[in-house]
Formats: structure tokens, sequence, C-alpha cells
């Protein structure tokens, strides 16, 4: 029995021992002749690498890259000086501002197979529109933003006043000029590009306290520094004159205002109003 | 073994003698094209079988996709769904993925469109060849209509498709080169611009049903826009041409435009017959959802973002473009309601037959032409203050806001008119290749698919997938578009 055992167990390690020899020896030699995948396919279907780019709105030196490579599963994108990325479509900002930077995409699919297109990125500085301060007269400081270097009636420099009446703003309050012609709005902007179009919107309402038909004036102006009706209209570029009817006495409407800067980087925003107590709100300016 | 040279001769006399007309006798009972086409008024039915391509056959007649194919009938898919206009009211089934930006190479619907077209291009090159049994004075007429309907086929394919297969004769199946090779654009539109002008050259403005000097002029100043190398200048002196004829004039109603069919606005349109079922359509149909009359849920359901721009810029159109049913809260297309509708009843009724709806397919109307005139005298820049170019934007802008007419606009930038075309063209498949052509199409899509929660939306998506059977069937020759 004992014998048997150890007869056994002899067979045993042998087994072992083999076990160990095959599993030591790298099974790489072994299978060196044999082709791999016989009978497959060759790829022939090979990645291309291509891609379009554009900057986002609001930000020229940010790109937005969109991938058009075909039949490639990684991507490695090169934005040059070290920047590096493997998404699918990256988005890279050139901090180092204006200039022509060249980005290579490499394209490859899963056996390997690489394609690669450099294009010269072209980042350039596109029309801005200036930031207006103040613009929805969140809170009632905001008027503070709309104040003149000049007064209306020859007076003290009379500054808009701000409302939450209901039905008169948006948001939290709204911009206001009361019926007695006194106050007015103002504020200049700097950083227009030159021969640019714009468009300046915003939501007005008249309200209807008196008999009269109120005006409510929107211009794009020159800088000026005194309030005189022959030099506002020497230096207004584009302006509205909204006269009382019952849509714009019944609720907020919208108004659009569009101009040309020409050669100017420096205009301001005026309003005032005629025979009627009349709000303002929510302006936007935008690049058209 | 000597008379072998005799039993090679003869083997080869055998094999040299054609057994065609032998083996493949053309049948009594059945019409095939090779005999069809004898006589003149032949070939004026096969010209309108061509148009029979474009206008599809009805969902509710042959339910099965893959059996027929749709036409123009599925191109809201394709177009609407695909821009920020509508969407499909639930997320399931294929015609929901267009406008989640989902659509993949096995789509049945935009394979069907793509089998459509080229079913339109395979018609009209087959009918050219048979000009030798046509009265010799309607040669270039015949030949001038087949091309326009050919290049208006691959308008439609090269912009939702991007590079395809260019064919312009009839060849054999077996002739794969042709068949699946990818042609860049630039060589599609060269052929486009050269049929169309062969077109505008022989046609007349006689029909509105089918193809005119008109609609072929109208239809390139669009292709002139379009191609990369871009020619406004040949595009306005076109519009130009086009008013000057005074042929074509605005409805003053803008309902009419829809309801009254053939009317003085339209210069081409695909026909429809109300309750035939071989000659109706099933869009109408389908543009219904609270009480919905289609097989769908409801498609080309209206998004928040154009109901807002009715708002501010619809004026009348607002309520002829699209119906908001208060029961479900739902913004359903208005434009082409089935014969028999009325919308202003709670609940609302569609007639007597919705399912086989009668409404024409507007391809070109005098609206868009005004509209092109402006974009054309813009000429890529940003805005126009051109007398003609305002006077043709104030035409359109008149008749949505008589109460404040004239509007007397000064001024148009680019971005005003493709606002303006969105309200005056909704849902007749325009804002997509609007979007495109204006040059914002992934600015606008991209902040689209954000607000709406569309995380599949990329560049890519701006062109469809070359659909999979077709790649299948090429043997290799067929590539695909970039993100499928």
């Amino acid at each position: 029995m004992k014998n048997n055992f150890f007869n056994r167990s002899k067979k045993f390690s042998l087994i072992v021992m083999l076990g160990l020899t095959f599993t030591l020896i790298s099974c790489d030699d072994y299978f060196a002749y044999d082709l791999p995948e016989a009978n497959s396919i060759a790829d022939v279907i090979l990645p291309t690498a291509n891609y379009s780019y554009a900057s986002l709105p609001g930000n020229f030196m940010l790109i937005k890259f969109t991938n058009l490579s075909s039949e490639a599963t990684n991507f490695m994108w090169d934005f040059g000086q070290g920047q590096t990325s493997t998404l699918t479509d990256p988005t890279f900002e050139f901090t180092y501002g204006e200039g022509t930077y060249p980005v290579t995409l490499t394209a490859s699919d899963a056996n390997g197979e690489l394609s690669t297109v450099t294009i010269d990125v072209v980042v350039e500085m596109g029309p801005v529109a200036p930031t207006i301060l103040g613009p929805g007269f969140e809170v009632d400081a905001d008027k503070n933003f709309w104040k003149a270097p000049f007064s209306r009636l020859g007076n003290a420099t009379s500054v808009m006043q701000t409302t939450t009446s209901s039905g008169y703003f948006e948001g939290a309050r709204g911009g206001k000029f009361p019926t007695n012609e006194d106050r007015l709005g103002y504020q200049e902007l700097t950083t227009f590009t030159p021969n640019t179009n714009y468009v300046l919107k915003y939501k007005y309402r008249i309200k209807n306290t008196t008999t009269a038909d109120g005006t409510m004036n929107v211009a794009i102006i020159k800088p000026i520094t005194v309030w005189d009706l022959a030099t506002l209209s020497a230096s207004t570029l584009s302006s509205n004159a909204h006269v009382e009817n019952a849509t714009n006495s019944a609720a907020l409407v919208e108004g659009t205002l569009q101009f040309n800067s020409g050669n100017n980087t420096t205009l301001a925003i005026l309003l005032y109003n005629q025979l009627e107590e009349i709000y303002i709100d929510s302006f936007t300016l935008e690049i058209q | 073994m000597k008379n072998i040279k005799y039993i090679i001769l003869i083997a080869i006399g055998f094999s040299a003698v054609s057994c065609d007309d032998f083996l493949n006798p053309t049948p009594d009972t059945v019409i095939v094209s090779e005999t069809y086409f004898k006589s003149d008024a032949d070939l004026q039915t096969g010209i309108i079988g061509i148009y029979d391509a474009i206008q599809g056959v009805n969902e509710n007649t042959v339910t099965n996709d893959a059996r027929v194919n749709r036409g123009v009938i599925l191109e809201y898919l394709l177009t609407e769904h695909r821009s920020d206009n509508t969407r499909s009211q639930t997320v399931e089934g294929s015609r929901a993925d267009f406008h989640r930006y989902l659509v993949d190479a096995n789509n049945i619907q935009s394979e069907d469109y793509y089998a459509s077209m080229y079913q339109v291009i395979f018609r009209a090159n087959n009918i050219m060849t048979f000009m030798d049994v046509a009265n010799p004075e309607n040669v270039a007429k015949y030949t001038g209509e087949a091309k326009f309907l050919r290049a208006y086929a691959y308008f439609n394919l090269v912009r939702l498709f991007g590079d395809v297969p260019l064919v312009t004769e009839v060849v054999l199946g077996s002739d794969k080169e042709a068949l699946f090779t990818r042609i860049y654009k630039e060589i599609i539109y060269a052929q486009i611009v050269q049929d169309l002008q062969e077109a505008v050259n022989t046609l007349d403005n006689r029909y509105k049903g089918r193809a005119s000097k008109a609609a072929a002029q109208a239809l390139l100043a669009k292709v002139y826009m379009t191609k990369q190398d871009k020619d406004y200048a040949a595009a306005k002196l076109l519009c130009e041409d086009l008013i000057a004829t005074n042929e074509f004039q605005l409805q003053t109603n803008f309902y009419d435009v829809f309801y009254t069919e053939l009317n003085s606005e339209i210069i081409f349109a695909i026909q429809y017959a109300f309750g035939v079922e071989t000659e109706s359509q099933s869009f109408s149909a389908e543009f219904t959802s609270t009480l919905r009359q289609g097989r769908q849920d409801g498609l080309n359901m209206v998004n928040q973002n154009l109901i807002d721009d009715f708002a501010s810029s619809g004026g009348t159109r607002t309520a002829v473009s699209f119906v908001t049913i208060a029961s479900s809260g739902r913004s359903e297309v208005a434009k082409f309601l089935p014969q028999g509708s009325n919308v202003t009843t709670v609940p609302p009724t569609y007639g007597s037959n919705p399912q086989n709806a009668g409404n024409d397919w507007i391809v070109l109307r005098y609206a868009d032409v005004l509209l092109m005139h402006v974009e054309a005298t813009i000429a890529g820049g940003t805005a126009t203050s051109d007398a003609a170019a305002l006077a043709s934007f104030n035409k359109v802008k008149d008749r949505a806001f008589p109460t404040t007419a004239p509007n007397n606009i000064t001024n148009v930038t680019k971005n005003q008119l493709l606002l303006e075309r969105r309200v005056e063209l909704a849902f007749e498949n325009h804002r997509f290749f609007d979007l495109v052509r204006f040059g914002v199409a992934d600015n606008v899509l991209s902040a689209h698919a954000a607000t709406m929660n569309y995380p599949d939306y990329s560049g890519r998506a701006l062109l469809l997938p070359i659909p999979a059977r077709e790649i299948n069937l090429s043997g290799g020759l067929l590539s695909q578009n970039p993100g499928y």
C-alpha cells in the first residue's frame, strides 16, 4: 500500500515537473512558426485623419476641433509646445494669442494602423462686443453705471431711477424715467471694433399716465459732454423713438437698434423719455 | 481527331451568336422599359414617372418601409428634425433618432431617402436614352426636364450625404465602379449647375407641378449660394430675373399659400391628391400628436425655441404655421393640415381621411426667392442696405406684419435674414440647409443640443451616414462618412 502510494506520487511528481517545464519555457518559441489569425482578411480599410476647427463664441483663442477622421478609434492631438489630448473632439485654448499654429492629429485603428494630418490652425481675433454695465438694473446702484457727465435740464446731474413695480421690469428691478423729463441714461462703451455691425436690444414699456403720447428715445451716439439737441443730432449714429401705443403701454416689448461702429472704438448709449413715465430693462449688445 | 478543328469552330460559332433574344423573350403581358417607349406620348408618361419617384408611396398604402420608396414624404426627418425646429414626440423607433443626432448607417428612413433620390436619378437617366422616339421639337424640353429632376435629386443628396456616386447614364448593376465610387462634392455641384443651366435654357413656365424655367432658376440660385466656391453675383442675377418677370406674387393671406394649391406664390410643388391611396401623402397625418391621425406618436413637433422666435418675429405667420393644442400643451405643425381639418375646435378634427392627405409638398415658392435675393445681396457679408434687397425683404415682412406695414426696414443683417427665413419657411425643410449655407450650423446646433440635452451631437452629425446596405453591396468601394 505504502509502496503503491510512493510509486504513484513518483509519477505525480514527474507530471508536476513536466508541467513546470512547460510553463517555464516561453510559449513564444513554440508558436513562432504558426500564422497568427490564419485565414483572417488583411486590414485594407485604413484610417484617414482629418479635422475641422472653429473658435467658440466669446473667446477667439478657444478653438473647438471637430474630428473628421474615418475608420479610426484612437486619436492623438498635438497642439505644439508639448500640449496634447486624446479626446475625440478636444477644445484647446491658444493662450499665446493671435497666430498660426500647426496642429497634428494622429488617428489609429485597433490594429495600430496610423494616419496623420497636420493643419495650420489660424487663430485671429474677430470683432468684439463691449460689455454693458448694469444692463438689467438688478440692484438700485446699477443706475449709477448710466450716470451722464451732463444733465438734461441744466440743473444738477439727474440720474435714472429703478423700479420694482410689477409688470414694468424683468429680473429683480428695471430702469425708470419719471414723467417730468429731468433724467437721462448715458453709458460710454470703449471697446468697439471699427466698421462692425452691432445690434442693441432691450425691453421697454410706456406707462399711460397722461393724455399725451409719450416717447422713449434710445440712441447710439459719439460721446458728448453737454446736452444740446444740435450736438446730439450731429453725434447720433442710430436711434429709436418709440411712441406710445396700445402694445407698448400694455406690456414690456422688445426694442432693437442696429448700427455700424464706423471708425469709432468708443460710443455711448443714450436714453431719455418725453411726456410719459417710461421703463426700460434687459440690455444686450451683440455683433451682427 | 482530324475533325477537331471543325468541332472547335462550331463551338466558337455557338458562343459568338448571342442567345439573349432567344432566352429572354419580351413578355407579352407585362411592360418593360426597353419596349415601353415607342412614341412621344409614352415619353411624357415616363417623365411623369420621375415625379412619381419624388412623390413616394404613402405609408398607409404600403406600410413596409423596406419594399417601397417614400420619396419626399420622409424628408422632414432628415432636415427639420436635424435642425433646431422640430423633434419626435417619442424616443422610440428609428424616426426618433434624427432629432437626437443618433442616426446610424442602418437607419431605414435615411436609407429610404437615399434610395428615393437615386430612383429619381435612374428614371431621369433612363428617359434620356429614349429621346429618339420623341417628336424632334420636344427633345430639348424633355431632356431639360429630366436634367432638372436629376439636379434636384443630386442637390439633396450632396447636401445630406456629402460626396456621393455620380451616375449620369443608365449603367448595369454589375458596373460597380460607376455605381459605388464616391465623387467629390465639387464635381457633383459642377454637374448640378450644368444640368440646371440646360433646364433654364430649355424650359418655360407652363407648369408649377412640373419643372419650369423659374424652378430651375430658383434652384440654381440656391445651388450657387450653397456650393463651396459660392457665386453670389450669379445667384443675384437669377433672383432679379425671376422677380422682374412678375409671374409670381406673394399671396396676401399667408394661409392661402398652403391651402390654395399651385397659387401665385408657388414655383414648384410635388402634387398629391386627397383620398387617393396611390397619389396621397402621409406626412400631414404624422404631424398630429394630441389626437394622432398618423402611425407614429407625433413627428415634426415644434421646439420651444422656434415658438419663441415666432412670438418675436412671426406676426400673422404664427397662427398659420403651428397650433398649440390646449389639452396636451403640444405644438403641432399646421401648414399641412389634412382636408376638412378644424384645429380651432376642442377637440380638433382632421377631416374624413387624414391618412390619405392631398396637401402638396412645396419645394420652391416666391417668398424663398425674395429672401434668397437678400442673401445674394449680402453676399457673405454681415448686412445690406441695398434698396432692391430691402424691397424684397419688406415684401415678406409686410405680409407678416400688415398692421404696421409698410415696415420700412432700412438694414438687414445676416442674422435677421436667417431668423426671417426660419419663421417664414418653418416646416418646409429649409432650416437645416439654411444653417449650413449660412455657416452657422455647428454653433447653432451645438447650443441647441446642449439645451435639449442631446449629448450625441457633434459636427460630424451635419452629414448623414452612407447607408450600410450600399456599402455592403459595393464590395469595399464605398467609404463611410466620418463618425459612423
